[in-house]
This record gives C-alpha cells, sequence and structure tokens, in this order.
C-alpha cells in the first residue's frame, strides 16, 4: 500500500517534468542521466519550486493540491532535505547546527530540548564534537551531523540529494550503514537521488527511473534487473 | 625546469617589473605626504579651528550617510540579490553610474533636482526644507556616490551565498525573515562589513558633488576635503598636514577591510 503519492507537471524554457511517484515504507532511489531533473524533483516535493497540476499527499497529509487550492509553506511542510552540500550552516556548532529548527507542526513543543540534542549526537556518534564548527569535522562526521539534524526534525519523508556522493570511499560505507540502520529505525518514508548502485543496495530501495522528463519506469531492483535494454539503466546496474 | 615552475619565474620578475611604474605613481603620493609633514605641523593643524570645525563637519556627515546607506543598502542588495524579474535587471547596471559619472556631473544633476528651483526642490521648499547649500546637502551628496560601493559589495555577498542553506533552513521551518537575521546576515557580515568600510572611505573623501551642491561654508559644509582645497590658497601647510590626516584614515580603513576580507575568505570556506 503506498503511504504517499507525488505528482506534478513543471515547465521552463528548456526542460520540463511531468511527475507521478508513489511509495511505501521502503526508500525510493531516483536514478537519472546528469541534468535530467532529479534535485529539481526534490526541491518540488519540498514547495522550492513552481508546479503545476500537483498533489502531494505524505501519509494523511494533503502538503499540495491544486485541484483543491491547498499549498502548505515550505517551512510548513516538516519535510526533510539533505542536499548534496549537507546544508549544514559554517557559523554555527555542530550542536546549534543540529537544535536550529522550529517545529511548528506536529509537536507538542516548538523548542528542541538540549537533551534531544544530545542524545541524537550521541545515537549518531558525533557528541564529542558538539562544540566544534562543520568546517573543524571530517567530511564523514559532517555527514553525521546532517542526518541527526535530520533524525530530530522528525520528518514526514526524507529527501537526500547524493548523500555519499562527496566522500571517500570508507567514508561512504560508514555513511550507507548509519542511514541504512537509522532511517529503518524511524520507518521514515525516503527519496533518494543517486548514481551510486550501492547506494540502492544497502538501503534496500526501490528505483525509479526519470528519463526525458518522465518516471519511465518505477518497481523493485529485481524488477529493473529483468529489463536492461536502456543504456543508462545497464550502466547503472553493470555496478553491481 | 618544468613548464609551470617557467610561468612563475616570468610573473614574479617580469610581473614585477613592467609594474614598477604604475606601483610607484601609486605608492609615492602618499610616501610624499608621509616625508614632508613634521610632527609640529601635524600638532599646529590639529590646534586650528579650521581643522576641528571640518573633522565635525566630515565625522558627523559621513556617519550619517554611511548609517543610511546600510539601513537602505542591505534589503535593497538582498532584493537585487534574489530577484530575476526584468524590473532588477534593469536597475541593476544604473546603480553603478555614480562609480563612472564625474562627481561635478553628480554635483549639477543634485542641484537641478534638490536646488532651490529645481525639479524636486520646489516640493522640498514648499515642506520648509532646502536641501541644497546645507549640511543635508552635504550628506545626499556622500549617500549618492558612496552607496555603489556598498550595494555592490553586498550584492556580490548575497549572491555568493550557498542557497541550499536557505533551502535547509526553510525545510527546518524557519520563516524567510528569521532566514534572513540567523543565516544570510551573519555569513554575509564580513563583505558587509569589507563594503560599509569602502563606502564610509569614500564618502569622507568625497570632493566635487559636494562642492557644487553643498557649498564649502565653514562650520556647515565644509568638510575636510574641501578645507584642504580652501587651505591651499591660504596657508598650505595646513593643508598638506590635513591631507595627511585624511591619508592616515584612509589606511586605517583600509587595514579594517582587509581584515574583513580575510574573515569572508574564512567563513566562505
Amino acid at each position: 500500500m503506498s503511504t504517499w503519492h507525488i505528482r506534478f507537471r513543471l515547465t521552463r524554457a528548456l526542460f520540463s517534468l511531468d511527475i507521478d511517484l508513489s511509495g511505501g515504507e521502503r526508500p525510493l532511489a531516483l536514478i537519472g542521466a546528469n541534468g535530467s531533473g532529479k534535485t529539481t524533483i526534490l526541491k518540488s516535493v519540498l514547495g522550492l519550486e513552481k508546479v503545476q497540476d500537483c498533489t502531494i499527499r505524505i501519509g494523511d497529509r494533503v502538503l499540495h493540491d491544486s485541484e483543491s487550492g491547498i499549498e502548505v509553506a515550505v517551512e510548513d511542510r516538516n519535510l526533510a532535505y539533505l542536499p548534496q552540500g549537507l546544508g549544514l550552516f559554517p557559523h554555527m556548532s555542530v550542536k546549534e547546527n543540529i537544535g536550529f529548527m522550529n517545529r511548528s507542526v506536529e509537536a507538542t513543543s516548538t523548542d528542541v530540548h538540549e537533551d534531544e540534542i544530545f542524545q541524537i549526537m550521541k545515537q549518531v556518534g558525533v557528541s564529542q564534537h558538539a562544540d566544534k564548527l562543520p568546517s573543524q569535522l571530517s567530511a564523514g562526521e559532517r555527514q553525521k551531523v546532517a542526518l541527526a539534524r535530520l533524525l530530530l526534525q522528525k520528518p514526514g519523508m526524507v529527501l537526500l540529494d547524493e548523500p555519499t556522493s562527496a566522500l571517500d570511499i570508507l567514508a561512504r560505507r560508514e555513511v550507507r550503514n548509519i542511514l541504512a540502520s537509522h532511517l529503518a529505525d524511524f520507518a521514515i518514508p525516503t527519496v533518494l537521488v543517486t548514481h551510486d548502485f550501492r547506494d540502492v543496495k544497502q538501503l534496500s530501495a526501490d528505483l525509479a527511473y526519470l528519463h526525458c522528463g518522465k518516471i519511465v519506469q518505477q518497481g523493485s531492483l529485481q524488477e529493473f534487473e529483468n529489463a536492461t535494454e536502456d543504456v543508462f539503466l545497464s550502466e547503472f546496474l553493470a555496478q553491481s | 625546469m618544468s613548464k609551470s615552475g617557467a610561468t612563475s619565474d616570468f610573473s614574479r620578475i617580469w610581473g614585477l617589473v613592467a609594474g614598477i611604474p604604475l606601483l610607484l605613481i601609486l605608492l609615492l603620493p602618499g610616501l610624499a605626504l608621509v616625508i614632508s609633514v613634521g610632527g609640529a605641523q601635524v600638532w599646529a593643524a590639529f590646534s586650528n579651528p579650521v581643522f576641528a570645525e571640518a573633522l565635525a563637519v566630515s565625522l558627523s556627515s559621513s556617519l550619517i550617510s554611511i548609517l543610511m546607506i546600510l539601513i537602505a543598502g542591505t534589503p535593497l542588495a538582498w532584493w537585487l540579490a534574489r530577484s530575476s524579474s526584468r524590473f532588477s535587471r534593469f536597475i541593476e547596471p544604473l546603480l553603478d553610474l555614480p562609480v563612472v559619472m564625474p562627481p561635478a556631473v553628480i554635483g549639477i544633476g543634485l542641484l537641478l533636482a534638490f536646488g532651490r528651483n529645481g525639479i524636486f526642490g520646489q516640493f522640498f521648499d514648499s515642506l520648509g526644507w532646502t536641501p541644497a547649500f546645507s549640511f543635508s546637502a552635504v550628506v545626499i551628496a556622500q549617500v549618492v556616490i558612496a552607496a555603489p560601493f556598498y550595494l555592490r559589495a553586498a550584492i556580490v555577498s548575497f549572491r555568493n551565498q550557498d542557497q541550499d542553506l536557505e533551502d535547509v533552513a526553510r525545510t527546518l521551518g524557519h520563516s524567510p525573515s528569521q532566514i534572513f537575521f540567523k543565516i544570510v546576515l551573519p555569513l554575509s557580515r564580513p563583505g558587509l562589513v569589507a563594503g560599509g568600510l569602502l563606502s564610509w572611505g569614500r564618502a569622507l573623501g568625497e570632493f566635487g558633488a559636494t562642492l557644487l551642491f553643498a557649498g564649502n561654508m565653514p562650520g556647515v559644509t565644509q568638510t575636510l576635503p574641501l578645507a584642504i582645497f580652501s587651505e591651499l590658497e591660504k596657508e598650505v601647510h595646513l593643508a598638506i598636514a590635513l591631507s595627511l590626516l585624511l591619508f592616515a584614515l584612509a589606511v586605517i580603513l583600509l587595514g579594517f577591510m582587509r581584515r574583513f576580507e580575510n574573515l569572508k575568505e574564512r567563513v566562505g570556506r
């Protein structure tokens, strides 16, 4: 049964998207060539792009419904976004970065309690860096801080943009492990953009293939392995 | 020798040799000022009432100017940095006009706009405010001349900021105004301060537009550069001592600017 559904159209001068995606609790990996619009899809779901004929439903919450005129503001959607650059604020300490949120939706308090911050820092293994700036951390540690903030947000959905692309091989493996265990523990619907087959494998994600502005195929990894006529797909799956 | 080594030798030796004439022209006036003025001369200038009056006009007018530039210029720069409308694309290059226009032309323009018989001057006159040839005129001339320096620096600072940070902050529940004050301003601060200092330095040194639009009245509109101009014909030693003082102020401002530019590089890393 699908727990979320995303449908919209987006038209620009040299580029258009016509997207229809749905999923359950298993993460969904968006794959496609560079420039095909994967990041734009994430930003559209977040409400950062102007889209038409849109329906976005996450669980019971309708975030956008063009027909009935519902459009929840970006800051009220409670969706977690992890961009390629991680989006850590360089002038704030690790502790401040993690606690920098306004909980206006589905939370009893708008303030983040200090105990919660320390608990989550301990859980992802960055508590010893609480007062350091992001620039004083390694790439893997920065990723963990971003993940800690994301988990503390208790979002309705997690949107990850190439979460392991900027890391070395060992840090990639570590981050994949953290993502796999924590996202499963918290049971948060997840959509990730990736070029790395190991991300898909480790997170046990389903696949959605974006080509020429449309999702041309969506399904489990097994379903994709049976249909590999497409050059991009066969190259992607060959990474296994 | 490697190719890159040869290139760096070329730039090290020939770049410097070719640049020496320009370096001399840039640095010698300051050096000449420092060498020509003795301590006694500076002390005499300090105790001259012309200096005290001109310094008071210069400091008060330039501080009011820079405050006005910061208050109105920061939101304007923010809008220009983020907007992609046709209107903003049309407005942005016009802001640099005062940088390339001769100050005398700006002075004439200000007179035609705000002078007693100017296009808007008559309106202000009816409200009982005549800006031309008053302290207000000094401030207006400085704002027009100096604002583009701040605006340019602020626009670049805002544009260089990682848009993802603002996007992430919004997904964390923060409103655009919270993001501006908690993320955008702190991260842009080194660039904004460096731009503000440059702009203030330009306001302190303003001469041409002030002379035409505000006049040269001691104690009212006579700033330090205008006092230097007046004293050249009466007491040249005082003019030179005042010049040294403005030079020293410029060097201090430059020192602060460098400090903030270094900070900007570190924050951006």
